[in-house]
């Protein structure tokens, strides 16, 4: 009977060696979300995220955002996430009224006239807040960009994530997109992932943010 | 079981008809035993039960040596192991699924390979317990693992008492398969290694282990000692 467990151990091994070879093939990657997509309802927010990806509203992130000389203010956040390098934060974040703008001026004099102004001050407080709140936050490129038929700001930027072992460090892609929602809400989308499939990530999250509303009614003439 | 022919019963005897007591051949009325021929084999047949007994107690406890024992275990747990990194190149995202029957299976063959006693004592459970806490804390199996080891080697060190190894063998087991299976989803770039050094405190994590122990428990109650 010892031979019959010897020739199957051995047998069994050689089997999982195979299995881990066929598992390394980097031609054989697992795709990275899953096929099947669920739609999603929390908070202020309704998209379509793969099933492998769970939403939840963060309370440390509700907590942290509001700092006390910061001219936005978190209204609502939620994590549409994979993992703690793969996943979408979106945040609606409104201008404070009680803060004066530099040189005096206050944000709301004219709303409509001030629009570009809002989202740039608005994108920098919470790129701000983002840099904060990583390790070796280094900025790539801010751009101008449409969508949905609305001007918003888009900085794409890279970070270092450090886990439970502190001498490994993995590196993390991303891009901010600040987006008008209304004449005094903006709507933040933080997108993160692992660089070594950053185009097969971002084709998943442009399909994501691409089911994304916001509230209930739509904003006339385009946006969330 | 030969029918003897003198008087019609079924008889255990080769030789001689244990109702009638003749011969089966000729039919010959066989002598007595005398008493002290019927000592001497009552002596014969105690000695031959005794020696029987002795040698299935030399064979569970003393007759399998940790190699042998390592040998049944693997056969079977490297088997298990083997059809969840196929199940895991077919179908990833039900790793978790696979995970858990592969752990339970492993469960059930650890005490039917001998290699850990039966789930019985108060004191396993409750190490049982705090692999499971330390589990759930932790998030990760290694550093569970560990830590767990190293408080044992601390209250050995400091007590001298006699330790139950069973616990420490199936978190050997649990650790090394769950290296294996994580390893191979590592591999496979379904699982990030971030997302695997990282601190989280989800029943997913726990879950393996505790399939290992239900597992475990199950196979206590089949082994038959």
């Amino acid at each position: 009977m010892l031979l019959v467990y010897r020739f199957l151990w051995i047998a069994a091994a050689l089997g999982v060696l195979a299995c881990l070879l066929a598992l390394s093939n980097p031609n054989r990657r697992a795709p990275v979300a899953s096929s099947q997509w669920v739609s999603i309802y929390l908070g202020q927010f309704a998209l379509k995220a793969p099933a492998d990806f769970r939403a939840y509203r963060d309370p440390l992130t509700q907590m942290g955002v509001n700092t006390p000389n910061s001219p936005i203010q978190l209204r609502d956040a939620i994590r549409v996430e994979r993992g703690v390098r793969t996943g979408l934060r979106l945040l609606i974040n409104t201008l404070r009224t009680d803060l004066q703008a530099s040189g005096g001026e206050s944000m709301f004099t004219n709303p409509s006239e001030n629009y570009l102004r809002l989202i740039v001050r608005a994108h920098d407080a919470q790129k701000q807040k983002i840099a904060q709140a990583v390790t070796d936050f280094r900025e790539k490129q801010t751009r101008v960009m449409r969508t949905r038929g609305v001007t918003a700001l888009r900085t794409d930027f890279e970070y270092t994530h450090m886990p439970l072992l502190p001498l490994l460090r993995f590196r993390v892609q991303g891009y901010l997109i600040t987006a008008p929602l209304g004449t005094a809400e903006t709507l933040h989308i933080v997108a993160y992932h692992p660089p070594e499939r950053a185009q097969e990530y971002r084709a998943v999250f442009d399909r994501m943010i691409g089911s994304l509303t916001v509230g209930q009614a739509k904003a006339e003439g385009g946006g969330y | 079981m030969p029918v003897c022919r003198w008087c019609g019963n079924e008889t255990h005897g080769a030789q001689v008809c244990e109702f009638c007591k003749r011969d089966l051949n000729t039919g010959a009325v066989a002598a007595a035993p005398s008493p002290a021929q019927a000592y001497t084999r009552f002596l014969q047949e105690a000695s031959e039960q005794t020696e029987k007994s002795v040698k299935f107690l030399y064979e569970v406890n003393i007759g399998y040596t940790l190699t042998a024992r390592l040998e049944r275990f693997f056969s079977v747990a490297l088997l298990v192991a083997m059809l969840n990194l196929i199940f895991i190149v077919w179908r990833p995202e039900w790793s978790l699924w696979s995970g858990l029957v592969s752990f339970l299976l492993i469960g059930v063959w650890l005490p039917m390979s001998y290699l850990v006693d039966r789930l019985e004592e108060l004191e396993v459970y409750r190490d049982l317990v705090i692999v499971l806490i330390l589990q759930f804390v932790l998030a990760n199996p290694l550093l569970a693992g560990l830590v767990y080891a190293a408080g044992v080697g601390a209250y050995w060190l400091l007590t001298r008492a006699d330790l139950n190894s069973s616990v420490l063998i199936v978190m050997l087991v649990y650790v090394s398969f769950r290296l294996l299976f994580d390893g191979g989803l590592i591999l496979n770039g379904y699982l990030d290694l971030a997302d695997w050094l990282q601190f989280a405190f989800t029943w997913q994590s726990v879950a393996p282990l505790g399939a290992l122990i239900v597992g475990w428990f199950v196979g206590s109650l089949f082994r038959n000692d």
